[in-house]
């Protein structure tokens, strides 16, 4: 076993098993057994909250690192992609709206932050499927531009909202994780496997696909349409994500990144540790959003770019310093 | 055994290739010149499955390659494109590993076999220093010489060259006419395009001048200056002769 591996592990454990003690009110072993409201807190608030800021850091992380691979560029994020404002203004106009439509027992929210991704993605590729081509060039512009319409759309709707609508938008916009029940972790566990699932037996297709059109067909892989599906597939799986803690922008591009510095011999390795380290980062940050400033909870997107932004400038300089 | 039968490409009204005839035997060792904007490339994407909607009929060993998978055709042909792009950082290990793609399938990873082919070949090129290392961070004739053993470990009868000489050094584009010669002595069937043909001729069987998409000649005459001057549209003594100089000057 790697050195690295054991010590990004043994954090992973440490802080996923303290997180949920740490809060306005400790919880202790005797209190979680004798106390009933402190149980509570532990059981129905903290745990669930951590395994879904776990779950989802770790989604984004992964379709940060998916979206690298098969558009060949280290800014392709499901933020610069267009996914994101799609799953915002779906989620934005839910809002305004009042609406709630509930689906399995699930709050609406969720069901109009994944058709605003679908949204998104028919949008991107019928701007393709005219053009006909489907390069990396024409989606990527796409998804850029539509991210600046759906942006604004979304400031729009904003003016037209009265103020208390306005609040719960720029937190949502901002990114959080809100207090779910265990019947929002059960559905989201099957997808979050799923999506770990394909991503390990693409493995190899993805590394092929990283080094280009012509090298992957050299090798046999049809690298246009396993881009389309692969991109498919995973803005879906965003979709859902992101209506559940908004878009989180940051965790797409630095947690790949910083897995590619640490596990450059191994792309198995860098899935894993972008798979962990994402979901830490989530946790952790969102642990900080709730115990910085108690009893206020700072939205937890600010904390990621607050503290990722110059984080990840310090590992940009000191491995390009490296390099050179 | 490659057969090229009336092959015409057309993007949009452009003209690319017009009606192609070729047949490629077995061991075969082409060269493909032409000007700028000849098809070259093109004609190699073909081959390669990259581009499908042509008119006309390809068929390798027999068999139309429309109706082979990508990953067939990957057993049989390699192509090493002109430009290596890597813009993010990878393994030299996973380039090589992926020779063996195409004999994995989605539930097959990688077996024991492919990593003995793999230890071989590594051995064989002599790349243990490389390995481990990320391939932006190697030279040009480096990368050339990964790439070139990763079409080797992929065990294909056919190998394609886009423009191999390119930003390589003499001593790189010695060794790798060197490797050439060891591979067509092996019994590859070797299609390059490339304008270096004073360093091709000597060592290729056929050649097949292209320009505007058309066949100015095809077969095994090899030398022939007054193919060379209908095809560049310039007099080879120009080129090569000691009294270059005059010669320009002349004009």
């Amino acid at each position: 076993m790697n050195k690295k591996y054991i010590l990004i592990f043994g954090t992973g454990v440490i802080i996923l098993l303290l997180i949920p003690f740490v809060g306005v009110i400790k919880v202790d072993f005797n209190s979680l057994l004798s106390n009933k409201q402190t149980s509570f807190i532990f059981w129905q608030l903290r745990v669930p909250r951590t395994i879904l800021g776990f779950i989802a850091g770790s989604s984004l992380a992964l379709a940060g690192l998916i979206f690298q691979n098969i558009f060949k560029n280290s800014l392709a994020t499901p933020y610069t992609l267009g996914v994101s404002s799609g799953a915002a203004l779906g989620v934005v106009f839910a809002i305004k709206l009042n609406l709630s439509i509930s689906f399995l027992g699930l709050n609406g929210v969720y069901i109009y932050g994944f058709l605003g991704a679908l949204i998104s993605i028919f949008l991107i590729l019928s701007i393709a499927k005219i053009v006909k081509s489907f390069s990396i060039y024409t989606l990527l512009m796409s998804g850029v531009a539509i991210n600046f319409f759906f942006s604004s759309l979304i400031i729009i709707i904003q003016y037209l909202v009265d103020f208390t609508q306005t609040i719960s938008i720029i937190r949502w916009l901002i990114g959080g994780i809100t207090p779910v029940g265990y019947k929002e972790i059960l559905f989201l566990l099957p997808l979050y496997f799923f999506f770990i699932t394909i991503t390990f037996f693409l493995k190899n297709e993805l590394i092929i696909a990283s080094a280009g059109d012509e090298f992957a067909y050299s090798k046999g892989l049809n690298i246009k349409k396993f881009r389309i599906t692969l991109f498919i597939i995973v803005s879906f799986i965003l979709g859902i994500i992101i209506s559940f803690v908004g878009p989180i922008g940051f965790i797409g591009l630095i947690v790949p990144h910083i897995s590619r510095i640490l596990f450059k011999e191994n792309f198995k390795s860098i899935i894993i540790a972008t798979i962990i380290m994402g979901g830490l980062l989530l946790t952790f940050t969102d642990f900080l959003a709730r115990t910085v400033m108690p009893p206020i909870e700072i939205p937890v997107g600010i904390i990621t770019s607050l503290i990722g932004a110059p984080f990840f400038i310090f590992i940009l300089i000191s491995s390009l310093r490296n390099k050179n | 055994m490659i057969e090229i039968k009336n092959l015409s490409y057309n993007i949009k009204k452009k003209k690319i290739l017009r009606d192609i005839n070729l047949k490629i035997e077995d061991g075969d060792f082409w060269l493909i010149f032409g000007p700028n904007g000849a098809g070259k490339t093109t004609l190699l994407k073909i081959l390669l499955g990259v581009i499908t909607d042509y008119k006309g009929e390809i068929f390798i060993d027999n068999k139309n390659i429309k109706k082979n998978t990508k990953k067939e055709i990957a057993k049989k042909i390699s192509y090493l494109p002109q430009f290596e792009e890597f813009s993010l950082p990878l393994c030299v290990k996973e380039i090589l590993l992926s020779g063996r793609y195409p004999y994995t399938s989605l539930f097959k990873d990688y077996s024991k076999n492919d990593f003995t082919i793999f230890n071989n070949t590594v051995d064989q090129f002599d790349l243990h220093e490389f390995v481990n290392r990320d391939i932006n961070t190697l030279s040009g004739g480096e990368r050339k010489k990964v790439m070139l053993a990763s079409t080797f470990i992929q065990n294909v009868s056919i190998i394609l060259f886009d423009e191999p000489f390119t930003f390589l050094d003499p001593e790189a584009i010695a060794n790798l006419t060197k490797f050439l010669i060891k591979l067509k002595e092996n019994g590859k069937t070797l299609i390059i395009v490339s304008h270096n043909i004073e360093i091709l001729f000597p060592v290729v069987h056929k050649i097949l001048a292209l320009k505007r998409g058309k066949i100015v000649y095809s077969g095994s005459k090899l030398f022939d200056k007054d193919i060379f001057k209908q095809t560049y549209n310039v007099n080879y003594e120009q080129l090569i002769s000691k009294n270059r100089e005059i010669i320009y000057l002349d004009e």
